[in-house]
């Protein structure tokens, strides 16, 4: 079966979807095609492999990190921490943006003190974070956390004011008590928003993993990165940052997937 | 159309006429019921009234709950500096079961009274209680529905319709939703979201949600407002033989003179600014009615008097406000 189109040309119904897919991936194979190519000259121009190796080098460190199984191993360390400091984050940030999205005294008492917080960089809590929690895994939870509660305690808070009065009358004229206007009602409203800041809170999270390890820790991409410095092996810290580039991108992905789970109801 | 109720509740399914007036009134749904109960205003019952109204409707036992009492209600708005007096010097008084409108242009203060009265809204001055008790704020003795987007969109039109009886720690809510459901003729929609549904739809599964617990009152902020010709007239139809089956009282509120007159045993007109009751006007309609009422000459004159009420008021705004 064939379709007129606006032009007056004819195509078959079935090829858009296709096509779509299709030209998404040329699309992104000419970009990095691109990326690889200006890469390699430069590289080739420049003749100095401690300042910008050339790509086929980084593929040589990368192959050689993964055969010795240190990357594995500096990956696992990284995600850990970061899914660590994540979840710690997301269960303060969430249920406090909803208590304070609730309560007004609540609201006026904790609001000025986390917007007095709020500006501080995660990487200026290290030295702290290291009196505190010593080196290691610790450290590193902390940072992570600092830097994923922000976002996801902004957005949730502002999903649970944004609900409508007249959900929460509705819900009042059911018989709904304090407890379930909050948790049925606040919560799923702000749920939307409460994803976008989980989404922006990962992103966050795994951006600062790498500086806490530059410093913090004795393993993962982040300390990798900082030890092949000193090594002058910068076909190493190259493959560092593409493995991090790589894996952040992965988990938008991952959750972008799995939000039409989380939100049903948002899907056309 | 006459249902036996949905709940279930052996022995003692119908709701019965209350002969003790000392007690409360009896309940199917356990309503949390707030410490003003103790006070109740020593009105006599409503009993021997809301008999009367059945009768001349020919209808079976009524239930005894609903009255409500507006008594010398005001509702002001602060707005910066200024004082706007939206609703004042209100006095009505409606009956167990009644179906009464508030009509009138917009602006007029009938959804503020509406809130008011839905406890969504305080009133400045004078009360406003339900069955002797002042109402403080939104509770499970009125069931609302509003004009349009008050299903909770996370929600199926069943898990809407069910979080009433949940909430009022019913054993099977998802059972009252289905039946419910059933009743406006949306079963097949069960697990469809809001979003999915059609305006009329959503505003069937609103009514559906309001009546899941059975409140006594069910106030209405113009319901069908957002649909269009034909389906507004479906609906009004539905809704009567809803009402019929659930005996609640129901206060309307609406713009439009034909809905008000076909729906109602008493309209409401408004006057505005500030609003308040311009003119109470009985409607004595055989039910059940069907569109075909609207034709005759009894609702023409009715209609024709409401009408030149309304010009009489849209007119007085129109010159104060090009004045």
């Amino acid at each position: 079966m064939t379709t007129l189109t606006s032009n007056g040309l004819t195509r078959t119904p079935a090829s858009p979807a296709l096509t779509g897919w299709t030209s998404n991936l040329l699309g992104m194979a000419t970009g990095f095609g691109i990326l690889v190519l200006v890469w390699t000259v430069i590289a080739w121009r420049l003749g100095n492999a401690v300042l910008l190796p050339a790509p086929l080098a980084v593929l040589e460190g990368f192959s050689m990190l993964l055969r010795d199984g240190s990357l594995i191993a500096d990956i696992l360390a990284s995600l850990k921490r970061v899914f660590v400091g994540f979840l710690i984050a997301a269960f303060i940030a969430v249920p406090l943006a909803m208590l304070l999205a609730y309560s007004q005294p609540l609201r006026r008492a904790v609001l000025p003190v986390i917007n007095l917080i709020r500006p501080i960089p995660p990487i200026a809590w290290i030295p702290i974070a290291i009196l505190w929690f010593g080196i290691g895994d610790k450290p590193s939870y902390f940072i992570t956390a600092i830097a994923a509660f922000f976002p996801i305690f902004l957005n949730s808070f502002f999903g649970g004011q944004s609900v409508e009065d007249q959900h929460l009358n509705a819900a009042k004229c059911l018989g709904a008590g304090k407890r379930a206007l909050v948790l049925r009602i606040l919560f799923p409203s702000a749920l939307p928003m409460i994803w976008t800041g989980m989404k922006i809170g990962l992103g966050q999270s795994w951006m600062a993993v790498v500086t806490a390890e530059l410093i913090a820790a004795q393993s993962g991409l982040g300390y990798m990165i900082q030890v092949s410095r000193l090594n002058l092996e910068t076909s190493h810290v190259l493959v560092g940052m593409v493995t991090i580039g790589v894996l952040g991108s992965l988990m938008t992905l991952m959750l972008g997937a799995v939000e039409g789970f989380i939100l049903p109801w948002k899907q056309k | 159309m006459r249902q036996a109720p949905i709940h279930r509740k052996a022995g003692n399914p119908v709701r019965q006429r209350h002969e003790d007036k000392s007690k409360p009134l009896p309940r199917l749904v356990p309503v949390p019921v707030p410490r003003e109960h103790a006070r109740g205003n020593g009105r006599s019952g409503p009993g021997e009234r809301a008999a009367t109204l059945a009768a001349d409707r020919g209808e079976a036992p009524r239930l005894l709950d609903g009255a409500i009492d507006i008594t010398d209600v005001a509702v002001v708005f602060q707005r910066k500096s200024t004082r706007v007096v939206a609703v004042e010097n209100v006095n009505v008084r409606i009956e167990p079961g009644e179906f009464v409108s508030l009509l009138g242009p917009s602006g007029c203060g009938k959804s503020t009274l509406l809130n008011a009265i839905g406890g969504m809204l305080a009133p400045t001055q004078g009360q406003i209680s339900i069955d002797g008790r002042p109402v403080r704020e939104p509770n499970a003795r009125c069931g609302v529905v509003f004009q349009q987007h008050s299903l909770f969109p996370w929600m199926t039109a069943l898990d809407n319709v069910a979080f009433g009886p949940e909430m009022l720690g019913h054993p099977a809510p998802k059972q009252i939703g289905r039946e419910l459901l059933a009743l406006v003729g949306l079963e097949k929609f069960a697990h469809s979201y809001p979003s999915q549904l059609s305006g009329g739809m959503q505003q069937r599964v609103g009514i559906a949600r309001a009546l899941a617990t059975r409140p006594p009152v069910l106030l209405m902020d113009e319901p069908f407002g957002a649909l269009d010709a034909q389906t507004r007239s479906i609906m009004q139809e539905e809704l009567l033989k809803i009402w019929t089956a659930f005996r609640t009282t129901v206060v309307f509120v609406t713009h439009d003179v034909d809905e008000a007159i076909f729906l109602s045993d008493r309209v409401f007109v408004m006057r505005s600014a500030p609003g308040s009751i311009k003119e109470e006007i009985r409607v004595p309609l055989d039910r059940p009615r069907t569109p075909e009422i609207m034709l005759t000459d009894a609702f023409g004159d009715i209609r024709k008097r409401v009408k030149h009420l309304i010009r009489e008021e849209s007119l007085k705004v129109f010159a104060s406000s090009t004045k």
